[in-house]
């Protein structure tokens, strides 16, 4: 029962990746499944981002269409012109104002590493926050394949490249990046977006990290 | 929530409590969980970004590939260095024997362009139907199907109402793939409205070797061998062409060759002079025809060349005329009109005052550069003629080469090497009743009129005169543009008095701008198309000439593409090809299927497959053993692709000595070429040539219209309320912008002599500082008759008192996070172009960017 448990909130966080990758591509129709998927999953797993997502949802009821959403997120996230919030992580963490930086291609060292590379229809940088977060989406799904398997030593693994990958990547700009999408919108729909985004990954820094020092002290006391 | 948080934290904690997992196994684990994705797995993946990875993985090791800098016209041959599908570093390609490994500090910002964070990613829509620069344009990203689909609209609603002159294409930075986009759709689709960028860039500088030598092109000079180089208001260490080359082989130049420099501003090339002359703007036709008064006077011009008097005496006897009888000729065609006509009289002491030179040393150099002759090059540059009388003092100035003899000479200047690229087949066969009729309009730019003769190669009207298109557009005079397309363009920042542009672009309902930085252009646009960036992404060549040589080198896409670009001159018409025969016009798509890859004889199907047909089609007579004509050999495509550039054979000296492509076949001192020209224009308009002169600005009437002479130039603004005259000059890092959103632009801006790191400043003569109480760091608006800037006040040596000179490049109120101060609202820095008076020298079209207007400045 609690095997179906632990299966049941692993897909959830898998979901909520999944389903915030989907935000940060340009806003088309089906965006409210997308936020009742999200919200369920936050619900879910207890999250304190869920309240920004039903604000998200209460926007769209309240005269923002989605064309307004894709001003707005071609600003923030696309241009032409200059970049409101630029969503690549190189931007943030190899500080030159470039992408394609060391960075990013230890991103892609590291999609490389769990068998996957950027598809050749993605066209944007390797380290965009729709692939971050998808990559995170994969692992968690590898995780629980491990755990359908039972093999409970490979899903630890997977645990494990979830924590570094935010501890060194999505999780190291993520402050930044929803810091100037915050300051910079006009719609309150990314404002609470970029909240949501940033709470998560908060949590998800803290719930992995707390869970796998938890097992590394048990480890140690096995080995010893 | 915090309840869930709590479940989920203790049944994650009792599972892993429950795993019997030693480290060891966790490392084996570790080891093979890569693999599960490639392997497949029970859940399946819902992935948009990623996919499983089944290609080879980067090893990190990395590789030099060909490519082809464009960060100015030098078109560098350059290899870059690749790791992984990026871009790391660049160099010179050391199999070019024009620029023979050598760089110069663009090449390196190419990389910041393209991995630019504000490049354009994908088609963008405009959403908001109102234009003008106070308005957002709010665009949204669209797939390239909608966005090609909305052109292919457009175009097809003017072939319908058989208005298809009304389609506009707007050329600015090109490879020699342009033809396909430029020529070939324009004229297929049925529009006289192919403009390009060139009369911005250099017509005027085209004109002096024209009409006297028959060249309308650039040279390049042979300064290894040269004993004086007397440069005019060229800057060959930084700015247009071959910067790379002369920054290599300078060092020696100094060593071997006298240096003088004709300059109101101490450029980059003036420190490295013997001899700066900081001559009053404008003025420049002075010097010219006084040095070329001392070198007749003093009996040194080249003999072998000009020829001699029958009697071996000198009669160039200054205030005298001379008998043309007296003079046999050689190679050349009315010395002594020339001297009677125009050079008698301008002795040093009269060109001293009119130059600010002191005529000391207006004889010393003419001496000078007399007694180097056969080895003695005039080198002209943009600033002596791009002005509204500038195309006599192009002619002055180059008409010195041929006095000394340096003309096709050892130590002189010469023309183009031969190369053997092919043109593009002809569209005739493909173009329909409507296309003929709607190319037979005259074009938009108007070129032709009796105040524009625009005489490129001798033809009236042959000229492009790209500024007054916006005249034409705004006035619907010749017609209405509906429909127009601009690539790698910026007419609204580049051109003189660029609000005029602003006016003219929101005007068009339907524009369309293709480029890889969204610009002030693209501020108008209807649909943006993100392009390749030329020395990384892009199938394309172009041709270059120096060190005696051409090559050809190719530009070829190299890195990985990051975002979804498309090459602007074969994939963008290919697919526009497609999208019209898809409306039942195919025209176009059939006429494109002619070019057809020369390895295999298969016509292309895709855009990808059209890049690169179309780029072995133009070339093949480079690489194609069989084709051979001359210069580099290669063995095949491949062998060529990898080296990536060809070579010519070494150039022909003298080869052209009483065969130019001139009227009389010689060096025309009196432009019999010039005179038909003239003439024939004239004639179109049913008037006299004299008429003409009065209607483009010139004073000079009867035949002094046929011969370099000295003009008084033509400045706007009032001395008294403008008590500055503006020099305009041109950065290192730059040559046409693109450079206005990379930082190291910013870091390294005092690589222009007098200019500061980030920072805009205008060099002002600190004895006119004194007098207007300016200091450096100043806040300063500089305003001419027809605009305004904001800028830094610098004071400086090197500029001569009563000008101010200022560096073009920055002033952006768009382009990019960094190159505009405010995004949208405030420029950083001041764009000279809001300085600069709409203005011609007509004979050429050229834009006027020197000694063209006044300026004032105030401490704001």
């Amino acid at each position: 029962m609690k095997d179906k448990e632990i299966l049941s909130v692993e897909k959830y966080r898998s979901d909520i990746y999944q389903a915030l990758s989907s935000c940060y591509n340009p806003p088309e129709k089906g965006i409210s499944d997308v936020l009742k998927r999200l919200e369920a999953g936050l619900c879910a797993t207890g999250s304190n981002a869920v309240s920004q997502v039903v604000v998200m949802r209460s926007e769209l009821n309240t005269g923002v269409t989605v064309d307004d959403l894709k001003i707005q997120f071609a600003k923030l996230f696309i241009g032409p012109y200059q970049l409101l919030a630029p969503p690549f992580g190189s931007i943030y963490l190899d500080g030159k104002h470039q992408i394609m930086g060391d960075s990013t291609l230890d991103v892609v060292k590291r999609y490389s590493a769990a068998g996957l590379t950027v598809d050749e229809s993605f066209k944007n940088p390797p380290d965009h926050i729709s692939a971050e977060l998808e990559f995170m989406h994969v692992l968690i799904i590898e995780e629980l394949n491990c755990l359908h398997k039972g093999c409970a030593d490979e899903a630890v693994a997977w645990l494990v490249k979830q924590l570094e990958f935010l501890d060194s990547h999505l999780g190291q700009w993520i402050d930044a990046f929803t810091g100037l999408t915050i300051q910079k919108t006009q719609l309150p729909y990314f404002k609470y977006l970029a909240i949501a985004t940033r709470q998560f990954i908060k949590e998800e820094m803290q719930w992995l990290g707390e869970t796998m020092a938890d097992w590394h002290a048990r480890s140690e006391t096995m080995a010893g | 929530m915090d309840r869930e948080k709590k479940v989920r934290k203790s049944l994650m904690k009792d599972f892993l409590g429950n795993i019997n997992l030693s480290r060891r196994s966790f490392i084996k684990a570790s080891a093979t969980t890569g693999a599960a994705v490639a392997a497949g797995s029970g859940l399946s993946f819902e992935l948009k970004a990623l996919a499983a990875s089944t290609g080879a993985k980067g090893n990190g090791m990395g590789q030099w590939l060909p490519a082809t800098c464009q960060g100015c016209t030098s078109w560098c041959s350059k290899q870059v260095y690749i790791v992984d599908g990026r871009a790391v570093k660049v160099r010179g390609n050391p199999h070019s024997k024009v620029n023979m490994g050598a760089g110069c500090p663009r090449s390196h910002l190419a990389l910041q362009q393209l991995y630019d964070p504000d490049r354009i990613k994908s088609p963008m829509k405009r959403t908001n139907p109102k234009k003008g620069r106070e308005e957002d344009p709010k665009f949204v990203p669209v797939s390239w199907d909608e966005a090609l689909d909305t052109i292919a609209d457009k175009i097809m609603e003017l072939r319908n109402n058989n208005e298809t002159h009304k389609y506009m294409l707007m050329r600015g930075r090109y490879s020699y793939m342009r033809d396909v986009l430029y020529d070939r759709m324009t004229k297929i689709i049925g529009s006289p409205n192919n403009i390009s960028h060139s009369s911005l860039c250099a017509e005027a500088e085209k004109f002096g070797p024209f009409y006297t030598e028959g060249i309308w092109s650039y040279r390049q000079y042979d300064v290894l061998n040269a004993h004086y180089v007397l440069l005019w208001g060229a800057d060959p260490l930084a700015a247009n062409r071959q910067v790379s080359y002369y920054s290599k082989v300078w060092g020696d130049v100094v060593d071997k060759a006298t240096i003088a420099i004709v300059e109101p501003r101490l450029s980059a090339s003036a420190g490295k002079a013997d001899e700066w002359l900081p001559i009053k703007p404008g003025q420049d036709g002075a010097l010219a025809v006084a040095i070329s008064h001392v070198i007749l006077a003093e009996g040194l011009w080249y003999k072998p060349f000009v020829g001699d008097f029958k009697d071996g005496n000198n009669l160039f006897i200054a205030g005298q005329t001379v008998d043309e009888e007296a003079f046999e000729e050689l190679h050349t065609n009315g010395i002594v009109k020339y001297w009677n006509l125009e050079l008698k009289d301008k002795t040093p002491d009269w060109a001293s005052e009119i130059t600010g030179i002191p005529a000391e040393q207006i004889y010393r150099v003419a001496k000078g550069f007399g007694l180097a002759a056969p080895h003695a090059i005039s080198w002209l540059g943009g600033g002596p003629c791009m002005q509204v009388r500038g195309g006599y003092t192009a002619m002055a100035v180059h008409a010195l080469n041929g006095i000394v003899g340096a003309v096709d000479n050892v130590g002189g200047t010469l023309k183009a090497n031969k190369e053997y690229t092919s043109k593009f087949p002809k569209p005739d066969d493909f173009m329909d009743d409507i296309a003929k009729k709607g190319k037979k309009h005259e074009k938009i730019d108007q070129r032709g009129r009796l105040h524009i003769p625009c005489l490129k190669s001798g033809k009236p009207g042959g000229a492009v005169i790209t500024n007054n298109s916006a005249d034409g557009i705004l006035n619907d005079d010749p017609y209405e543009i509906k429909v127009a397309i601009g690539y790698m363009n910026n007419f609204s920042f580049s051109a003189p008095q660029p609000e005029r542009w602003e006016r003219a672009l929101s005007k068009i309902p339907f524009l369309v701008h293709i480029t890889t930085n969204a610009s002030e252009f693209s501020w108008f646009a209807d649909i943006v198309l993100p392009d390749t960036h030329h020395m990384f992404e892009k199938w394309g060549y172009v041709k270059a000439i120096g060190n005696g040589y051409r090559h050809v080198t190719l530009m070829q896409p190299i890195v990985k593409n990051v975002w979804d670009y498309k090459i602007d001159e074969t994939e963008i018409p290919w697919l526009l090809a497609e999208k019209l025969a898809e409306r039942g016009f195919d025209n176009l798509l059939r006429h494109y299927k002619t070019y057809k890859d020369p390895e295999t004889g298969k016509e292309p199907s895709s855009d990808k497959e059209f890049a690169l047909y179309s780029l072995k089609y133009a070339t093949q007579q480079l690489w194609d053993p069989a084709k051979y004509k001359g210069g580099d050999k290669f063995d095949g495509w491949e062998a060529f692709r990898k080296t990536g550039v060809w070579n010519s054979d070494p150039y022909p000296f003298r080869k052209r000595w009483g065969k130019m492509k001139t009227k009389t076949g010689k060096f025309e001192f009196y432009s019999e070429t010039l005179k038909a020209a003239l003439e024939k224009h004239a004639e179109n308009h049913g008037v006299g040539v004299d008429e003409v002169m009065k209607a483009t600005h010139y004073l000079a009437r009867g035949e002094r219209a046929f011969i370099p002479h000295y003009e008084e130039p033509y400045i706007l603004g009032d001395e008294k309320e403008y008590p500055f005259i503006h020099v305009d000059h041109k950065s290192r890092l730059n040559r046409e912008g693109r450079s206005a959103n990379c930082t190291w632009y910013y870091d390294f801006k005092d690589l222009d002599p007098g200019d500061e790191t980030w920072d805009d400043v205008a060099k002002i003569n600190p004895l006119d500082a004194k007098k207007f109480g300016i200091q450096s760091g100043d806040r300063i608006k500089i305003s001419s008759p027809t605009g305004s800037l904001f800028c830094t006040a610098k004071l400086w040596e090197g500029v001569r008192p009563g000008s101010v000179a200022k560096c073009y490049g920055q002033g952006h109120w768009a382009y990019g996070r960094l190159a505009s101060k405010k995004f949208g609202k405030e420029a950083r820095g001041g764009s000279s172009n809001d300085l600069i008076p709409a203005q011609y020298e007509a004979l050429s079209g050229s834009s006027a960017y020197y000694a063209v207007t006044r300026i004032k400045i105030e401490k704001v």
